[in-house]
């Protein structure tokens, strides 16, 4: 019976996948935000996909003290490449605390530069828009920056989201169920990622639910 | 209110399957099972246990909400270990009223954890994998950053919910997609390619669900 159960399921795990894939007309099955929109990040649809501008996931965790945010970008990728900075991009996490929940009442924004006066030397990061800091937030990448009750953090990391993305490209592409949940598509790979730490009551609005969404926006227009 | 969201995502369900780009793909033959399915509405307005919200909810607007006086566990925040496709799945193609969030994640249809544990502390993420050039320094301390005005930057990319812009807009609509924000989600301008993909899903998947002992939650003839 469980054989059973389980074979309808990967039955169906299958039947699930392929129609993503058929209706999305990408290669690379796209799984949380990887390589979307295609016409501007993916290579199968884009000649010059802006891989360090794609978003690939959004993380919002809370505790009694804080709230962490997380976003994933340029991504996966092989444990080989280094981070993907970009000096010409923003990324902006949008939080709402009030009505409308769809505008923005807290913007804090990310971006990447270079050691000053140094050629090609280490990437920094500049947080603006935190409330209860200060200023900005300014610091090196791939180390943990602490300001006025904030923890940032900006760097390589593993790819944190697991799904077999695989199993949805074969399946499309040959027909015979290939969909497995012991295959992780973003199994050994890297990611791009900044993370914040604040404490809760510096975005909390009474008891109202708090709406994030982030994005990213490049200078000069898309490439 | 809800009832005029429900009412307009009825009429683009039905519409819209007209209404693709030009980059669309060639339409796959419809499979057994299509003329099963009157309508993905019921799906829609289902409550998903747990949460009080009906999916609707939950995907329009494409945001992450979060009430911090419940317990931080996808879909109110997401953490960074929570199978967030595998609840989605269940929450847009099942009877909740029958099954719970968590039946796919019960089987699991999908690998259930990552491949790295993740860290304990700050920033929890686990370490990079293989030896990658790293990028920080100890004793950098100024960096140029770029300080344009606002004007000069265009939209790439956005996100909130995972999944939403590829699993359930077509390509021809993602870079509108992108380009818009909470505000046009809430206005319902993506109405007809939410039910479009949903209901085009549900019209191969119908059969599977049935065979495997499962409730869809669309409205079948």
């Amino acid at each position: 019976m469980r054989n059973f159960v389980f074979v309808s399921m990967l039955a169906l795990a299958a039947a699930v996948a392929v129609p993503v894939a058929f209706l999305s007309g990408e290669k690379p099955a796209p799984a949380a935000d990887h390589l979307d929109p295609p016409a501007r990040t993916n290579p199968n649809n884009d000649s010059t996909p802006d891989f360090p501008a794609d978003i690939a996931d959004l993380y919002v965790t809370h505790d009694d003290q804080m709230v962490t945010m997380i976003v994933t970008f340029g991504g996966p990728a092989a444990t080989s490449l280094p981070a993907m900075y970009d000096a010409d991009l923003l990324f902006t996490i949008s939080v709402s605390n009030q009505a409308p929940r769809t505008t923005t009442d807290i913007p804090i924004v990310f971006q990447f530069g270079r050691e000053t006066g140094v050629a090609d030397g280490p990437w920094g990061v500049r947080v603006r828009g935190v409330p209860g800091v200060e200023g900005d937030i300014v610091g090196s990448v791939e180390r943990i920056i602490e300001k006025d009750g904030v923890r940032v953090f900006a760097g390589l990391t593993d790819d944190p989201f697991f799904f077999d993305s695989q199993g949805l490209t074969e399946t499309r592409q040959t027909g015979t169920l290939s969909f497995r949940n012991n295959r992780d598509f973003f199994g050994a790979q890297n990611i791009t990622a900044f993370a914040i730490q604040i404490p809760r009551d510096r975005l909390e609005n009474g008891t109202n639910e708090l709406d994030f969404w982030t994005f990213s926006d490049r200078r000069g227009g898309q490439i | 209110m809800r009832r005029v969201i429900a009412g307009a995502l009825s009429l683009s369900a039905g519409l819209a399957l007209a209404s693709c780009g030009g980059d669309e793909p060639a339409t796959v033959a419809p499979p057994p099972g299509t003329a099963q399915v009157v309508s993905v509405t019921p799906c829609l307005n289902q409550i998903v246990p747990g949460t009080g919200k009906t999916v609707v909810d939950l995907v329009v607007p494409d945001t992450i909400t979060v009430n911090l006086n419940q317990a931080s566990v996808f879909p109110n925040g997401r953490r960074l270990q929570d199978p967030v496709i595998d609840i989605t799945l269940a929450f847009i193609f099942l009877d909740m009223n029958r099954h719970g969030p968590s039946t796919f994640v019960n089987m699991p249809l999908n690998p259930p954890v990552n491949d790295r544990p993740f860290r304990t502390q700050f920033p929890f993420l686990a370490l990079p994998q293989g030896t990658p050039p790293l990028s920080g320094s100890d004793t950098a301390t100024q960096f140029d950053f770029v300080n344009a005005p606002a004007s000069e930057y265009v939209r790439v990319d956005r996100t909130g919910m995972p999944a939403i812009s590829p699993a359930l807009i077509a390509p021809s609509r993602r870079n509108e997609y992108n380009d818009a924000g909470p505000g046009e989600d809430a206005a319902f301008v993506f109405a007809s390619e939410l039910t479009t993909q949903l209901q085009l899903l549900h019209e191969v998947l119908v059969d599977d669900f049935r065979a495997a002992g499962l409730t869809p939650c669309a409205a079948l003839r």
